[in-house]
């Protein structure tokens, strides 16, 4: 038998082996194990390992002040979840909120201080240390100091509330010439606007919804941003069926399409439409009668009348100027008047005299001082009480050009300043402005000297509860990380500042620490002797008077308790004035309505549309957010786009457009460019425009930007003509 | 096709149209719990990976007094016909039988994205990049879900970190299986309204066993006969209709998302 090996044995071997070697589970393993391989590239992430522990403390990114549950692995922190809370029933944190242990590790954070100098090709940036950079802040304010007529000293708050703000209100008094410069909008405004029509000297007033039949919301973004949001939450969540929501918005945002009833309003009418409801309740005597007895100025003429004011908005007038049927605007005003406990509000950041006519409503059907609407509450206990403090100035009342130093605290998440506004306060020449910010200047922030401070979560703060909850309550935002990281808080470096120039007259608080500052905080609410102290760890509430010492208060503080005070009496005889406490106070608002009522709101037929600003994407990228809310912003069409021009169907065929259309948006100021997006939420005869496309056609208008709520406000409204782009 | 009764002990998700707001908490929540990371700056709603996507419905004019409403679309967990396994040459998708879990392992996937192509719900995402967070926020991530790399596809698979930590949990206080009550997605835990309820239909204490057989329950794409694990109500018949693409789209309804 011959074993002569022949070319086709060859063959064969090779084919049977290589059909073989594909039978085998080898090119499989190998796939695996290829795919394996490829995912341990060394800058795939490593996962950090360790003991899994829980860490209760509070939110400081808005003045909410939500409770958090922090999911900690060896002491970092690695998602953040909402937790029970003594004012509101259960925090659940917003999007924003959620991914906030991010915010130490945001791109934009700086760890060094810089000093930023214009050059021929643009803004060149210089590290420095923070004591060099106080040193040369210091010489200015020395200069001064000496020389008045170089200009004013002044430290802009971006967030005005609680401990800090009263501590740096106190520490510039001892400044001479100092100012303290406060937005011209910001939270709490609503709630504070109630002061100038009620009698209570002092009082200050929180929302109960926990019996709210009837919420009446005038573009409040009820779900979303700052303020009014963990309230009505709560409400819709525990017992949605009983909580009717009526929410008037000119487009349907996202409070519209979850409320009940949409009521779709031209904007800018929002003022006629709550006076055109008075009028009705008035008119079909709905109005509660206990209430009517204690506004003393429902009937009486002089110096203003209320009656006479309201007769000029009857419903068929309302009608045509709102653009809501006259039918709905009565039965809204019945429902609103007769389904009790009732509450209208309106936005912090709305016209002064839309929020006055709101707060009329609630005068009328029995709101205010009553369980379920409007309750009266007792001001945090305060640590220095009666201490002289420089009083607040706001932003549209400092003179233009009048600033040689403006140090900006920035420590709040986000701020809601017009930054042109406030460099139109600034001497032409020599004017230096320091930002104290964890992160650098935004896009379009032109600022002299950078100095860091901590990031959110970083260092102890205090974080007495938002203006809207209805018993005052204080909690201590402990910090997620146990190393401290380098850096410190505005007010200190304002200490620094001023005790390194010589400016400061009095060396009171040089030397305080963070921690002593909340010690005096924790020592007056000790001292009051009254509330209830509640620990998210057991869920139990137990009375402060139990608590033995001021440090045992302050310990159960840092654990992650929170202080709530006692509910007060809310029934008041207190008289209320319809048109305002004060002469002043009724002749504005009287002054507002009629010019409204002469002017309204028209276009220009050249200017036929118009405008509605959104928040969009471009305040989430910039803004100091983490990266994470790509996902809502970026990775998905969620919320609009500072690209695209919304319009409604009939608009866009009515100026004979196509959605993804490039088309240019004409102003009286200016033009810009935009893709057609169709979408019919958006009113018919306006136009929605994001913040960043009203630079360009309204350059010199200021605005008040809400941006986590998406709301934007113009003093003025502004009308557009659109055309299409010559490709 | 023959319609299939999902097992009471398998998991279900409720979402409640009417109570979405469209905050997105749901879907920052999804990221951060799944190691989801920040979008490369080229990313768009079409190339980026959003497990959990709430997108926006409007009627047109024809809306019944709700002319929109927010929808959020996680993958729908198909009981029947799961068109990802049929169609994946690597077997890196498989249905878990106890839980009815669809999974992904993004250790078998090739990338070839046949499954992107079949899933009718558009709920898989490819990764287009590498997973890049800013330096330090790595330390942030969640020990309990790995991180994936670029060019695997990757989905909802209800928090299935969560549902092996609840097991876990389980096994050390000597139970054989976990309590479905602690086990929990993150969207669901994050939802402020509650809009998004999830569970076993068994198990009566959450509440998803009845909902899910209510007359205002529906499910999407029903003719496919995928026979999703995902539910949604709505008191509103336009978007119980929408959501059976049974409406005639001359109507106009825009969908953003």
């Amino acid at each position: 038998m011959s074993s002569a090996l022949s070319r086709r044995n060859i063959l064969k071997l090779a084919g049977g082996s290589a059909l073989g070697f594909l039978l085998s589970p080898m090119p499989w393993k190998m796939l695996d194990d290829i795919s394996i391989w490829t995912q341990n590239w060394s800058w795939i992430p490593k996962l950090r390992r360790g003991p899994v522990t829980h860490k209760y403390t509070s939110c400081t990114l808005c003045p909410n002040a939500c409770r958090v549950n922090a999911r900690m692995i060896s002491e970092t922190p690695v998602s953040l979840w909402g937790a029970p809370d003594p004012c509101v029933g259960h925090s659940y944190l917003c999007s924003v909120g959620l991914a906030g242990h991010h915010l130490a590790y945001h791109p934009s954070r700086v760890r060094n201080a810089h000093r930023f100098t214009a050059t021929e090709n643009g803004i060149s940036s210089e590290q420095l240390s923070v004591e060099d950079a106080i040193a040369h802040i210091a010489k200015i304010l020395h200069n001064i100091h000496v020389r008045p007529e170089e200009g004013e000293f002044a430290l802009f708050d971006c967030r005005p509330h609680g401990m800090v703000s009263d501590i740096q209100q106190i520490f510039l008094s001892h400044v001479l010439g100092a100012r303290y410069i406060v937005p011209d909008h910001h939270e709490g405004r609503f709630m504070r606007a109630l002061m100038e029509m009620t009698e209570d000297p002092g009082q200050s007033y929180g929302l109960d919804f926990s019996r709210t039949r009837t919420l009446l919301s005038f573009g409040v973004s009820l779900f979303e941003g700052w303020g009014i949001s963990p309230l009505v939450v709560e409400q819709f969540r525990s017992r949605r069926e009983e909580f009717n929501i009526i929410q008037i918005d000119h487009h349907q945002s996202s409070s519209s399409i979850v409320a009940d009833t949409h009521i779709a309003i031209k904007p800018g009418t929002e003022m006629a439409l709550a006076l055109g409801l008075a009028h009705v309740i008035v008119g079909e005597r709905l109005y509660d009668p206990a209430s009517a007895a204690r506004a003393v100025d429902l009937k009486r003429n002089k110096p203003f009348s209320f009656m006479d004011l309201t007769r000029r908005f009857p419903p068929g007038r309302v009608a045509s100027v709102t653009g809501i049927p006259e039918d709905v605007i009565v039965r809204t005003a019945r429902e609103f008047a007769s389904n009790r406990p009732a509450t209208a509000i309106a936005d912090d950041f709305a016209p002064a005299e839309l929020i006055h006519s709101v707060w009329i409503l609630n005068h009328l059907v029995g709101a205010t001082g009553k369980n379920g609407s409007v309750v009266q509450k007792r001001p945090l206990p305060q640590p220095w009480k009666g201490a002289h403090r420089t009083p607040p100035t706001r932003l549209r009342n400092v003179p233009d050009h009048s600033l040689r130093l403006l140090m900006i605290d920035a420590s709040a998440a986000d701020t809601t300043v017009s930054w042109p506004d406030l460099r139109r306060k600034m001497r032409a020449e020599n004017a230096t402005i320091v930002l104290c910010s964890p992160y650098r200047p935004k896009r379009g922030e032109s600022v002299d000297y950078l100095i860091p401070i901590h990031a959110p979560y970083e260092t102890v703060r205090a974080n007495p509860s938002g203006e809207y909850v209805a018993t005052s309550a204080f909690q201590i935002s402990t910090p997620l990380w146990s190393k401290s990281e380098e850096g410190c808080e505005t007010w200190q470096i304002l200490q620094r500042v001023v005790s390194a120039s010589g400016a400061m007259t009095k060396e009171e608080f040089a030397q305080l620490e963070p921690e002593e500052l909340l010690r005096l905080q924790c020592d007056a609410i000790f001292n009051s002797k009254r509330g209830t102290i509640h620990h998210p760890n057991n869920d139990e509430t137990i009375p402060l008077g139990s608590v033995l010492s001021s440090g045992d208060f302050y310990a159960t503080l840092m654990e992650g308790a929170a202080w709530s005070d006692d509910g007060v009496a809310t029934s008041t005889n207190g008289r209320l004035f319809l048109m305002g406490k004060s002469t002043s106070s009724a002749q504005r608002f009287a002054e507002s309505v009629l010019a409204f009522d002469n002017a309204g709101i028209d276009s220009n037929p050249s200017f036929p549309l118009l405008v509605v600003p959104v928040g969009e994407d471009v305040a989430a990228r910039f803004g100091h957010v983490s990266p994470i809310l790509s996902k809502i912003y970026q990775e998905s069409d969620l919320k609009p786009r500072s690209r695209f021009a919304y319009l409604h169907h009939e608009t866009a065929r009515r100026f004979k457009l196509a959605a993804e259309q490039r088309v240019i948006i004409h102003s009286p100021h200016g033009a810009t460019e935009a893709i057609v997006r169709c979408d019919s939420s958006v009113r018919p005869d306006t136009v929605q425009l994001s913040v960043s496309q009203l630079d360009a056609i309204s350059p010199t208008r200021p605005r008040i930007i809400n941006s986590y709520g998406g709301r934007v406000y113009t003093d003025q409204p502004i009308f557009v003509r659109i055309e299409r782009a010559r490709s | 096709m023959k319609s299939i009764e999902i097992s009471p002990s398998q998991y279900v998700m409720v979402i409640d149209a009417d109570r979405c707001t469209g905050c997105g908490a749901c879907m920052v929540a999804c990221a951060i719990e799944n190691n989801v990371a920040p979008a490369h700056p080229d990313a768009t709603d079409r190339t980026g990976v959003t497990w959990m996507k709430v997108v926006k419905v409007s009627s047109g004019n024809n809306g019944d007094g709700k002319p929109a409403c927010y929808l959020p679309l996680p993958c729908q967990q198909c009981a029947a016909e799961t068109p990802c396994v049929t169609v994946c040459p690597q077997n890196a998708v498989e249905v878990d039988q106890q839980t009815g879990i669809v999974f992904q392992m993004s250790q078998r996937c090739l990338g070839c994205r046949y499954c992107m192509a079949a899933c009718p719900y558009h709920a898989r995402y490819f990764n287009w990049w590498d997973p890049e967070w800013p330096e330090g926020m790595e330390q942030t991530l969640n020990p309990d879900v790995a991180p994936r790399m670029r060019g695997v596809v990757e989905k909802c698979n209800f928090c299935h970190g969560r549902y092996q930590a609840a097991r876990a949990s389980a096994a050390e206080h000597g139970q054989a299986s976990s309590d479905p009550v602690t086990y929990e997605p993150a969207c669901a835990q994050a939802c402020p309204t509650r809009a998004i309820k999830f569970g076993t239909p068994a198990n009566n204490e959450q509440g998803v066993g009845d909902l899910v057989h209510s007359s205002s329950a529906f499910r999407l794409l029903p003719r496919l006969g995928t026979e999703p694990r995902v539910y949604y109500l709505s008191k509103h018949k336009w978007i119980r209709q929408m959501a059976q693409m049974e409406k005639e789209t001359s109507t106009g309804e825009e969908v953003h998302g």
